[in-house]
């Protein structure tokens, strides 16, 4: 049986991810006609599972998934309170109220773009060139929080496996080695596959992260505690949880006035450039429908 | 229905702010702390209210467009 150095493993099942999300962006390539409008919008050909799990995928970016995570650990479970069960409202909302307006307008008009939009509701050619810095300033931190994130894990996850190169990170891929890995292979996807390949690419990592996220919880909830039994071992888990990380009285991370204001932060889905693209690649209006209801108990 | 579906996401939105909790450190079954059950109880409640929505307080006039794009379509 071979046996590799801790974190080697790791580093084969990322490099196996990374290479089916290759093979996704060069695939989707072959449906490609051609146009700009299938490029940039997929020909509105999107379906109401594809639309979910794309919509789903884009929302739950690096802040959610790493981010809210570590919070949690930190400031305890009210951090659900403070950032899922809110979003799964407002997301839902914008879906419901601009998505599928959005949609409407962009099939009607024409767009293929945000900017777009803008210039011709507003009747402002200047506004669109304001607009596009703006916008453009406000994603990059956004993206630029994602491509630490993965480095961050990638680094961490495979710690051990090339120790005379990387001493360092005790033997891990260095972070920036890791995000340029990455970006590399998101640029390539998105440049072959244009829209279709983001959606699937999104659709296929989503299912991933769904399902890995359930598949670790059993696997760390069943052996936390030392017992054999799966309900005893999540008791004794949660009775050595400290009270202070069970409530939210006393933490001023958690102060009642902040807890409220967080509900305004998703709102901010309803201004993301590329949600907005998403938005538009829907074939029918009714396809946001399974959307809007699935939204909040997938991000449950 | 229109008018209840708004008041339930208007409802969720008041009940999400869970104050009454604040500082409940009671674990239901052992092991489920109620502030965190209190919360996946808003999730069901929000993808239970977008379904009422959906269903009932979907745009009518979006029917009309789509099928207005379907002849056009047909049409080409």
């Amino acid at each position: 049986m071979v046996v590799f150095e801790p974190g080697v493993t790791q580093l084969i099942i990322i490099c196996i991810y990374l290479a089916l999300l290759l093979t996704l962006g060069l695939c989707s390539n072959r449906l490609f006609s051609g146009s700009s409008k299938d490029y940039m919008l997929a020909s509105h050909s999107i379906g109401p599972f594809l639309l979910l799990m794309s919509i789903f995928g884009t929302t739950m970016t690096a802040f959610a998934l790493v981010g809210s995570t570590g919070e949690a650990y930190k400031e305890g479970v009210g951090v659900y309170g403070l950032l899922a069960s809110s979003s799964g409202i407002i997301h839902s909302l914008c879906f419901f109220v601009l998505g599928v307006k959005l949609w409407s307008l962009g099939r009607r008009h024409g767009y293929t773009t945000q900017i777009e939009f803008f210039r011709d509701r507003l009747e402002s050619d200047k506004l669109g060139l304001v607009l596009f810095p703006v916008l453009v300033g406000l994603v990059i931190p956004y993206l630029l929080i994602g491509v630490m994130a993965s480095g961050t894990v990638v680094s961490a996850v495979t710690r051990g496996a090339f120790p005379v190169w990387f001493e360092a990170t005790q033997g891990g891929v260095p972070g920036w080695l890791g995000s340029l890995v990455i970006c590399g292979v998101v640029l390539t996807y998105v440049f072959f596959g244009g829209m279709r390949g983001t959606a699937w690419a999104n659709t296929f990592q989503t299912i991933v992260f769904m399902v890995l996220g359930v598949v670790t919880f059993y696997v760390i909830a069943s052996r936390i505690g030392g017992q054999d039994d799966f309900l005893e071992n999540l008791r004794i888990a949660s009775e050595s949880v400290p009270r202070d990380k069970l409530v939210r009285e006393g933490n001023h991370n958690m102060a009642f006035l902040k807890f409220v204001t967080y509900m305004f932060v998703p709102l901010s889905v309803g201004m993301f450039p590329h949600l907005f693209q998403h938005w538009l690649t829907a074939r029918k209006a009714s396809n946001f429908k399974l959307a809007v209801v699935a939204h909040p108990l997938f991000i449950m | 229905m229109k008018y209840l579906v708004w008041s339930l996401v208007v409802a969720l939105i008041i009940l999400h702010q869970d104050y009454w909790n604040w500082d409940n450190a009671e674990l239901v079954w052992g092991f489920f702390p109620l502030t965190l059950l209190y919360q996946v109880c808003i999730s069901l409640g929000a993808g239970f209210t977008w379904f009422l929505a959906v269903k009932f307080a979907w745009p009518q006039e979006l029917e009309y467009i789509e099928q207005q794009m379907e002849n056009e379509q047909g049409e080409k």
